[in-house]
């Protein structure tokens, strides 16, 4: 099941999606400004003073207003952490050079 | 890839652990993520970091390497790993050289990416011009955006620095790249500084070429119909209604896809030629005529 934390207004629809692959951030008046990345390509995730969450992919930022105290936002933003910290890439094992080899 | 404002876009300093601030307007953030820091964190440490110290090259980044060999105090942007070990940028390049200070040979095995030609789909030589079936001339605009799983060849090393290994090829001709000369287009798409010298910023894609040729097409043909309809040589067929009404959908609905056609090869970023608009205004006339007459047939018949 996708997370979604929507920060709509009057004029303009916008809201960041948690996905299974990746995250859909939406930001538009009319139709159109959907945004789709998946785990890989967010290179980080920050959170302002003023509550706003903005998510840099290469040298672009996308933010959206966030309510610290709605729950479906804590969920969604939590599970978007944990995703992108599943998408980290670790080095590989290296042979512990004490040991004899076989 | 350093953290950038998401008010102002400067650039961020990591002031704490999990905060930054913008020094251009002062705001603080959290940090929740930050990919290099979870990576560096993953990494078992194995040389002495800097602390208090600043970048040599980025005074206001806050050091995270020392380098090995001179011991520069280097931010991630500036820092090299090789073997395991962080360098300098020169200190990295003396470091890739094997002991005997050559360049490692290429294996017999490597064999250079080829180049698909995005019209016909042929494979061409790495460094080939012009594909050797269509005749297309290679440029930018006909990087295959086709997820290819290509490997660089080991022991490739970048045709501008070749002491450096290469972390890609060049999609055009094919040469090695290292980090520094790599230009990573949209599509996730590797150039090297020299091909992206040559590329002529003018050039139409294949597709708006298509697009504006059918446009200006149909555009002559709903030009000719309005021509023959105006000159009363498809009188007689307006006379009966069925036969009226099948002339105006041969109207309408080739100029609604000529406009369709001539609006997707207009792109307002790049280079429009005259026979882009020529598609583009052709059946926009076309349209409009038809619509007045549409308009006019309709005030008529309501009276």
């Amino acid at each position: 099941m996708n997370l979604k934390i929507s920060a709509n207004t009057i004029l303009i629809r916008r809201y960041l999606e948690v996905g299974s692959n990746g995250v859909i951030f939406c930001e538009t008046a009319t139709f159109g400004g959907v945004r789709r990345f998946r785990f890989e390509q967010v290179d980080s995730v920050l959170r302002g003073t003023d509550s706003t969450l903005s998510l840099q992919v290469d040298r672009q930022t996308f933010k959206i207003p966030v309510d610290r105290k709605n729950p479906a936002h804590r969920a969604a933003i939590s599970r978007l952490v944990s995703e992108l910290r599943r998408t980290v890439r670790r080095p590989p094992a290296t042979p512990d050079p004490t040991q004899a080899p076989s | 890839m350093e953290l950038i404002c998401p008010e102002c876009r400067g650039e961020l300093q990591i002031s704490s652990d999990r905060m930054a601030s913008c020094s251009l307007h002062g705001g603080r953030y959290e940090i929740l993520f930050d990919r290099e820091m979870e990576e560096m964190a993953e990494r078992p440490a194995k040389q002495p970091v800097p602390t208090g110290q600043s970048c040599v090259g980025h005074p206001r980044q806050a050091a995270v390497f020392a380098c090995v060999s001179c011991q520069k105090a280097l931010c991630v942007s500036c820092s090299y790993e090789v073997a395991g070990k962080t360098f300098c940028s020169d200190c990295a390049i003396a470091a890739a050289r094997n002991t005997s200070g050559e360049v490692p040979p290429v294996p017999p095995d490597a064999v250079p990416v080829g180049k698909d030609c995005p019209v016909c789909e042929t494979v061409n030589n790495a460094t080939a011009e012009t594909c050797s079936q269509c005749g297309y001339g290679f440029g930018l605009l006909s990087l295959t955006t086709k997820r290819r799983r290509s490997s660089i060849p080991v022991g490739l090393m970048c045709a501008q620095h070749n002491d450096v290994q290469a972390v890609a090829t060049c999609r055009i001709c094919s040469s090695g790249i290292c980090g520094t000369c790599d230009f990573n287009l949209p599509g996730n798409m590797h150039v090297c500084p020299l091909c992206i010298d040559k590329h002529d910023d003018n050039e139409i894609s294949p597709g708006r070429k298509r697009k504006s040729a059918w446009a200006v097409a149909i555009a002559a043909y709903g030009m000719l119909m309005l021509l023959l309809l105006f000159s009363g040589a498809l009188a007689n067929a307006l006379e009966n209604e069925g036969a009226a009404t099948l002339l105006g959908n041969a109207i309408f609905i080739p100029a609604l896809v000529g406009t369709g056609l001539g609006f997707g090869a207009f792109d307002r970023r790049l280079r429009n030629t005259a026979w882009i608009w020529a598609g583009v205004a052709g059946n926009v006339f076309v349209l409009g005529v038809y619509v007045i007459l549409m308009v006019i047939g309709i005030v008529t018949g309501a009276e």
